[in-house]
């Protein structure tokens, strides 16, 4: 499903939420939507669903404009999702099978519920479910009728690692299978791992867009570590700042941590350890998260703002 | 425009199933039963009383008034529902889900409206169950007036339904939607039974009728002469008369009355949905 945004425009009286939006999508495509809140994601994917209508210019899918007959190809996964919690899961289900007129809505259901493991919860009130759950029932109800294409917003929050996983297979399955996708999200990295293409959005503008290794060009990549000691130590910060791998180092005492930016593989989870052990420092937890698109992100939003001021 | 484009299609069935499904397990469903058949209990008493009374022969149909309370009562818990049902889904975001899909202003809202009419439709049935219980056991003569009454009911239901479901969208919170419907129920209903009661004073005690009750009466002859052509109570009210006075012609045309009123409010409803969104802003 191919789909252009040409010249794209909203208004909300003097606020333009949306402005001269030009983008395509080609059919099969993994985009990535990056924004701060308010940055007119939403809005964008909104009016892409025909709940807003543009002040200006238009959007097409497969060269139509939107209509019924698109929106029935379209899969939605909100980050705030609603349900009618007095159905159990399998009767929400069928209703959202019925309505997009799938021919054995049952079985795939089936087939997805057991996938995210929610089969044993199939005859549950959905009214019992815990966010987790409601976010993979969300996103079993956007693929229930195969949609050509899949847009999430915020697809893993409220989601355990394992959940998160589940879900991103699934997701991964679908592209692979043809579905182009629309990716929203704040968890930068999890867009990286999901998306080829990714374009930031400010204040209704589109700043930047293009592959992933087009937005890092030139941008610098680390590994953020978060090191938790079993008691706080003041002294420690000098040792580990004056460390090969540390970048930059930051204290977070209330919670027995340091947050320590080093450059990507310049070291390990046990190298680290070990030197903390050496300066006599015994941790109780590590954490890494590596930041590049992130920081890619932040730089041309700042760049922009400056810019714009 | 092609028929496909007016009807509301499969969408619309899907959604008057599931506004049944959902209504069957609410508590709804109990309401408008207990009201149903309490309703039929007191007709079924005021036969009854009717029969004790030998006032059969003097009343041309004494199960008129009860069916026609009970029509009103019925109207006000449906339309309240459905009221509710669309405003809570514009409320709490489910409709905007469905707007996501294929479903348009059209289709849900005339799903909705078939739904909570087929649940009208199960309470007339009700009724028209305990009436002729009523007949059979206090052996009353069947009559074919029966259910030209309940028809004008089932529409009268139908018409009320619409403007509920148009109280709905223009409220857009179900706490506006409370207070719009509460507003309209008290003017349609306060006119009319404020003209009756004034009517009753003036023909009792004409001699001590002040000229300040005579103005009222005349101001509230005035509106109720408007709500006669606007009001689903008052047209039914008008249309039960006459189907009892055997004016045929005339019930004929106040269901007609009924049947547009529905039509146009539910347009209205259609229109004003699609025009301004579920988010209130398009």
């Amino acid at each position: 499903m191919k789909i252009e945004f040409k010249d794209l425009t909203k208004k909300f009286g003097t606020f333009t939420a949306v402005d001269k939006l030009n983008l395509s999508l080609e059919s099969g495509e993994s985009f990535g939507f990056l924004g701060p809140n308010g940055a007119g994601k939403t809005t964008t994917l909104l009016t892409l669903l025909g709940i807003y209508q543009p002040d200006s210019g238009q959007i097409l899918i497969d060269g139509q404009p939107v209509n019924a007959g698109t929106r029935r190809k379209i899969g939605v996964v909100a980050e705030y999702q609603t349900f009618y919690d007095e159905m159990t899961a399998r009767e929400y289900l069928d209703f959202f099978g019925r309505l997009y007129q799938v021919a054995d809505a049952q079985n795939k259901a089936k087939v997805l519920l057991e996938r995210l493991q929610l089969a044993d919860w199939a005859d549950a009130l959905i009214g019992n479910f815990s966010t987790g759950m409601k976010k993979k029932l969300g996103i079993v109800r956007g693929l229930i009728h195969s949609p050509e294409l899949l847009i999430l917003d915020e697809p893993v929050s409220g989601l355990d690692p394992f959940g998160i996983m589940q879900v991103r297979e699934l997701i991964q399955e679908q592209h692979k299978l043809g579905t182009t996708l629309i990716i929203s999200s704040h968890v930068l990295s999890e867009i990286e791992k999901t998306v080829s293409r990714v374009g930031i959005i400010s204040k209704g503008k589109l700043l930047k867009e293009g592959s992933i290794a087009d937005i890092l060009g030139g941008q610098k990549t680390f590994s953020q570590w978060q090191v938790q000691f079993l008691e706080f130590p003041p002294n420690a910060k000098a040792a580990l700042a004056a460390a090969d791998f540390t970048l930059n180092i930051e204290e977070m005492p209330e919670q027995n941590t340091y947050q320590i930016q080093a450059n990507p593989g310049s070291v390990e989870g046990g190298a680290l350890g070990r030197f903390a052990l050496q300066h006599g420092l015994i941790t109780t937890q590590l954490h890494r998260q590596d930041i590049s698109l992130e920081a890619a992100f932040i730089k041309i939003s700042e760049e922009s703002l400056q810019n714009l001021v | 425009m092609s028929s496909k484009k007016i009807l509301p299609g499969r969408e619309a069935s899907v959604i008057a199933s599931h506004i049944g499904q959902l209504t069957w397990r609410g508590i709804g469903i109990f309401i408008i039963l207990f009201s149903a058949l309490l309703t039929g209990a007191v007709l079924l008493n005021n036969s009854t009383r009717f029969l004790e009374k030998n006032l059969v022969l003097v009343d041309k149909e004494p199960l008129f008034l009860p069916i026609y309370l009970s029509g009103v009562v019925l109207s006000i818990f449906i339309g309240l529902l459905a009221s509710m049902r669309v405003a809570r889904e514009l409320d709490k975001g489910t409709l905007e889900l469905l707007f996501y899909g294929p479903v348009e202003s059209r289709q849900y809202l005339s799903g909705v409206a078939i739904g909570y009419m087929g649940i009208g439709l199960a309470s007339v049935l009700v009724i028209l169950f305990w009436a002729k219980l009523s007949e059979m056991l206090l052996n009353l003569a069947p009559d074919a007036k029966l259910f030209g009454l309940l028809l004008s009911v089932f529409l009268m239901i139908c018409a009320f339904l619409a403007l509920s479901l148009l109280i709905a969208i223009l409220g857009g919170k179900a706490r506006n939607a409370i207070a719009y419907f509460v507003l309209a129920v008290f003017l349609l209903l306060s006119f009319q039974i404020g003209d009756s009661l004034l009517s009753t004073l003036l023909l009792g005690g004409s001699a001590t009728a002040t000229d300040a009750l005579s103005l009222v009466r005349k101001i509230l002859y005035s509106v109720n002469e408007v709500l006669r052509w606007l009001s689903p109570f008052q047209i039914t009210f008008e249309a039960a008369q006459n189907l009892n006075h055997g004016a045929i012609t005339k019930y004929l045309i106040g269901n007609i009355l009924l049947i547009a009123e529905t039509l146009i409010l539910m347009t209205f409803a259609i229109l004003r949905l699609a025009g301004k969104g579920v988010r209130g802003e398009r």
